[in-house]
């Protein structure tokens, strides 16, 4: 079989053109152009508004029906520790206390709902998706445990039922979805008495906080958090302070994390169908190369048994011319000795008639 | 046992062996060092010429320290004389340029250091000790903190009677020996190219004498030290009560506390005005005698109170003596950088402007309460006549009398001081505030919540008790209530709460705050501003009881 270099980039061009051409839902399969479902909801946390009453925490506790904590949400004490959510715990306030600040700052913990979660992402059983509604919902029935969403979380969320030895699943903040289905507000915002917590559609929000900014530009770092971090997140966040003194990540940059592998990852199916072409170009190129090499291979021993051939030619011939040489040179002496013999003979034969002692003056 | 071979573990123990040697090659290094912690003395010294990429980090002294131990020698020891006064550069009068400076640094500091250390005194670092003085790190901190005259400060070198008096030229004639400005206040006179003494135009240092030297003036810092300490040296040698002369003396943080403060000042006597009526189109209304109705009507400004409730005179006047309107004209002049009138005074964030420096006051305790929850917006645009309240009518006889506006402002300040005795308690009949509220609107897991009505609003107009400028603003007693029943027209019968909050706290639902967040917002953000600690935000039932059939921890979440 033969195949040429310009057939070989000939068929992978053509494999090339009918990825980008025949396959439209490419782009659109990449993150880059999504920004959010419209309408979705979100929470608006004003931070400047937080007294630590840990009402919300009660109230999450209550509509997921998770176990009573051991201490009670009434003892504030438990804030003098920075805590994170966990498996029976959804959400939980931390407290700041700032140098030069009066007043401790308190700040609610959970799940932030991004519009593009890197946990959706890293999940590859789907058991994690990002709903209309803008919760990031999690389906405990395709969940394989494998905790990738944990690692992938960038505010290390996802917690895992570690002491459920049978049926442990991912745990986390639910944005209240059943009750937002029906209408109702997530539990935490409902509670909340200082509406801290502002429910509702994110593009809404995010205008209530600027809003708030400009009427109290004294009062907050003229930030929203989670606008546009990480590709900008469900939950919304206005502070007194410096976000990242409140222990809020502001290295994260503004890429959302699938962004960060959806390059990588499109290349993929490329990578599949080229596959074949590629195989066969390097399955072709090494035959090629194994015929040729036999190619020289045989010419080589033509060329050595050749040279053989004559070399052999040569001494049988000097052989020969030898032999002859020496043939000719025993016939010679043959004939001389015969001749010398013969002469012999005849001198034998002179002297025995004539004078013997008259021999050699013949 | 066999011997290890080389190269084996042994070799690891050199290692840890010669890092201890090093460790103990340092301890003299501290030792001799100026221990750690921060100066108030701490001086960088920064050689005339910068430009020059420098090797050594700059070397870094603690100059109360070599006053302490030259004192018998004097300043002389290290600063030449100049006019019988200390230059303070070291050991010459003028710069030399980099090479000759660092030369006679080295020479001299480490010459004295040596010439001690071989009389075995205590003595600074020597000519291999470089990192002693070129030190990379920043264990030394200086504590120094800036220093300035405030009002108390001037007024005891007014009064000091170590100070000369200054002979004034009035009327040819010499009178008025009590003044002793004379002594610190000069500008420049080209003519006779000295600085010279002019009574009534005394201004401050800054003006002239800026951060850097400029050609024609000093830094502000060479000539606070120079002339400063100098007088403090002369009259120390003269037996006289004098002024700090080391560093410790002005800038330690301990010495400042102990400055002695006199808390009644009188007035600066610079024949500065009482009172000033501040409007643009005055002199138009000069020239014609007709004040133009297409103006905002002028500002009776009271000079005087202002002067007694700031420090200094260049809190306002941050350029120069002269009157605002001399470079903040209609349009604005390029000395103002263009900056008009009206910005100059009303720009909220500039601390010289009216509103500016107006607005800080309600960071106060006792006015964020309600002013913290207010708009960014806190002055109305409707409120313009609290300041602009002279009359046009009222101009109409000043083109005959150059008084006049002086008069008209008098005037005006009168009456409004006369208007601000008025009290709360003659404004409002205590009958019309009710005594006590109960928000019951809303019950959920809690009982409704009763507070002391009456007593909020009384505890409001004591807060503001003799403050004038929060009793000018809020003239009518009214305008207490105003604090939480906002928005809506001043009146002893307030809409409810509930009429604009509403029961759905979504964000749909608009910017107000749901009636929840409304009442917690306010009364919660009001206590914790106006820094009342009892009752804790998150006592609930401070306020209001738990229902007896919610039972504890079970919130009344919707269900």
């Amino acid at each position: 079989m033969g195949i040429t270099r310009r057939q070989f980039f000939g068929w992978m061009s053509a494999a090339i053109g009918s990825q980008m051409v025949f396959r439209p839902d490419a782009k659109a399969a990449s993150t880059h152009y999504f920004t959010g479902y419209a309408d979705s909801m979100g929470v608006l946390h004003d931070i400047s508004r937080c007294i630590g009453c840990r009402k919300c925490e009660a109230a999450c506790n209550q509509v997921n029906d998770l176990p009573r904590p051991e201490r009670p949400f009434d003892d504030l004490t438990i804030m003098e520790n920075h805590r994170r959510p966990h498996a029976d715990t959804y959400t939980i306030v931390n407290k700041f206390t700032l140098p030069g600040v009066d007043a401790p700052i308190y700040v609610k913990k959970q799940c932030n709902h991004c519009q593009e979660p890197a946990c959706v992402s890293a999940c590859f059983v789907k058991a994690l998706k990002k709903t209309k509604t803008g919760a990031v919902e999690y389906d405990a029935s395709l969940c394989v445990g494998c905790r990738y969403c944990m690692i992938a979380c960038p505010f290390n969320i996802p917690a895992y039922e570690y002491d459920n030895a049978f049926t442990p699943e991912v745990t986390k903040c639910t944005l209240c979805q059943p009750r937002i289905e029906n209408g109702k507000l997530p539990g935490c915002v409902e509670i909340c008495p200082k509406e801290a917590l502002t429910f509702g559609t994110r593009e809404k929000l995010i205008e209530l906080a600027r809003q708030r900014i400009r009427n109290y530009p004294d009062r907050y770092i003229h930030h929203i958090y989670g606008e546009h971090e990480m590709g900008g997140t469900s939950w919304l966040y206005l502070s007194p302070a410096p976000f990242a003194d409140l222990g809020m990540r502001e290295d994260l940059g503004v890429t959302p994390a699938p962004a960060l592998t959806s390059g990588a990852l499109a290349a993929v199916p490329v990578v599949v169908s080229l596959w074949i072409v590629f195989l066969t170009g390097i399955h072709a190129i090494s035959k090629r190369k194994e015929q040729t090499a036999e190619k020289e291979k045989q010419a080589a021993i033509d060329e050595i048994l050749m040279v053989q051939q004559e070399k052999l030619n040569k001494t049988v011939a000097q052989l020969k011319e030898k032999a002859k040489s020496e043939q000719a040179a025993a016939v010679k002496q043959e004939v001389e000795k015969a001749l010398a013999a013969a002469e012999k003979d005849a001198d034998q034969a002179d002297s025995a008639s004539d004078h013997p002692g008259n021999q050699e003056e013949k | 046992m066999t011997t290890l071979p080389s190269g084996g573990p042994r070799k690891t123990h050199v290692i840890p062996l010669f890092l201890f040697l090093l460790f103990l090659l340092t301890i003299p290094f501290w030792a001799f060092s100026l221990g750690t912690g921060s100066f108030s003395d701490l001086i960088t010294i920064r050689l005339s010429d910068d430009s020059v990429p420098q090797r050594m980090p700059a070397a870094r002294f603690l100059h109360d320290k070599h006053t302490k131990a030259l004192a018998d020698k004097g300043c002389a020891e290290c600063h030449p004389a100049e006019k019988e006064k200390f230059v303070f550069k070291f050991k010459r009068a003028k710069d030399a340029g980099y090479e000759a400076e660092k030369k006679m640094y080295h020479d001299n500091c480490i010459g004295c250091h040596q010439e001690r250390n071989d009389r075995r005194e205590t003595a600074g670092p020597l000519a291999s000790d470089c990192r002693l003085c070129h030190g990379r790190d920043s264990k030394y901190q200086s504590s120094a903190l800036p220093f300035g005259m405030d009002k108390s400060l001037h007024f005891r070198h007014e009064i000091s009677p170590s100070i000369p008096l200054t002979p004034i030229q009035a009327n040819g004639q010499e009178n008025e020996k009590d003044w002793r400005c004379g002594r610190c206040h000069h500008e420049y006179d080209p003519t006779l190219e000295k600085t010279i003494y002019v009574k009534g135009k005394e201004s401050t240092c800054r003006y002239c004498h800026l951060a850097e030297n400029i050609e024609t003036a000093r830094s502000f810092q060479a000539v606070a030290h120079e002339d400063c300490i100098n007088c403090h040296l002369s009259l120390k040698t003269k037996n006289k009560k004098t002024g700090p002369q080391e560093c410790a003396g002005c800038h330690s943080a301990e010495k400042q506390s102990q400055i002695e403060i006199i808390k009644e000042i009188p007035r600066i006597r610079r024949n500065q005005p009482d009172s000033a009526l501040l409007s643009l189109w005055l002199a138009e209304t000069v020239e014609s005698g007709n004040p133009s109705p297409r103006f905002m009507k002028a500002v009776a400004f009271d000079h005087k109170t202002h002067e007694a409730k700031t420090e200094h005179c260049y809190t306002c006047h941050h350029a120069s003596m002269e009157s605002c309107g001399k470079c903040h004209t209609r349009t604005g002049t390029e000395k103002s950088k263009y900056t008009r009138l009206e910005t100059a005074m009303h720009k909220s964030s500039s601390m010289t402007s009216c509103l500016g420096c107006h607005e800080t006051r309600m960071t106060d305790k006792n006015c964020a309460g309600c002013h913290a929850q207010m708009k960014n917006q806190s002055f109305s645009d409707n409120n313009c006549g609290k300041c602009h309240s002279v009359e046009k009518d009222t101009l109409l006889p000043v083109p005959g009398d150059s008084q006049a506006p002086k008069k008209i402002a008098d005037t005006s300040i009168t009456a409004r001081k006369a208007a601000l005795s008025i009290k709360l308690e003659n404004s409002i009949p205590e009958k019309d505030i009710p005594e006590n509220v109960t928000i019951s609107i809303m019950k959920n897991t809690y009982e409704g919540a009763t507070f002391p009505h009456r007593k909020i609003v009384n505890s409001l107009a004591e807060r503001i008790g003799e403050n004038r400028l929060a009793a000018h603003f809020h003239d009518n007693a009214k305008t207490l209530c105003a604090g939480c029943h906002h928005h809506s027209s001043v009146s002893l019968t307030p809409p409810a709460c509930a009429s604009c909050h509403g029961l759905n706290p979504m964000a749909e639902s608009g910017p107000r705050p749901g009636l929840k967040g409304a009442y917690h917002g306010q009364c919660i953000r009001c206590h914790q501003e106006m820094g009342i600690q009892k009752p804790a935000a998150t006592d609930c039932t401070a306020c209001h009881q738990l229902k007896e059939t919610t039972a504890k921890l079970s919130l009344q979440v919707s269900e």
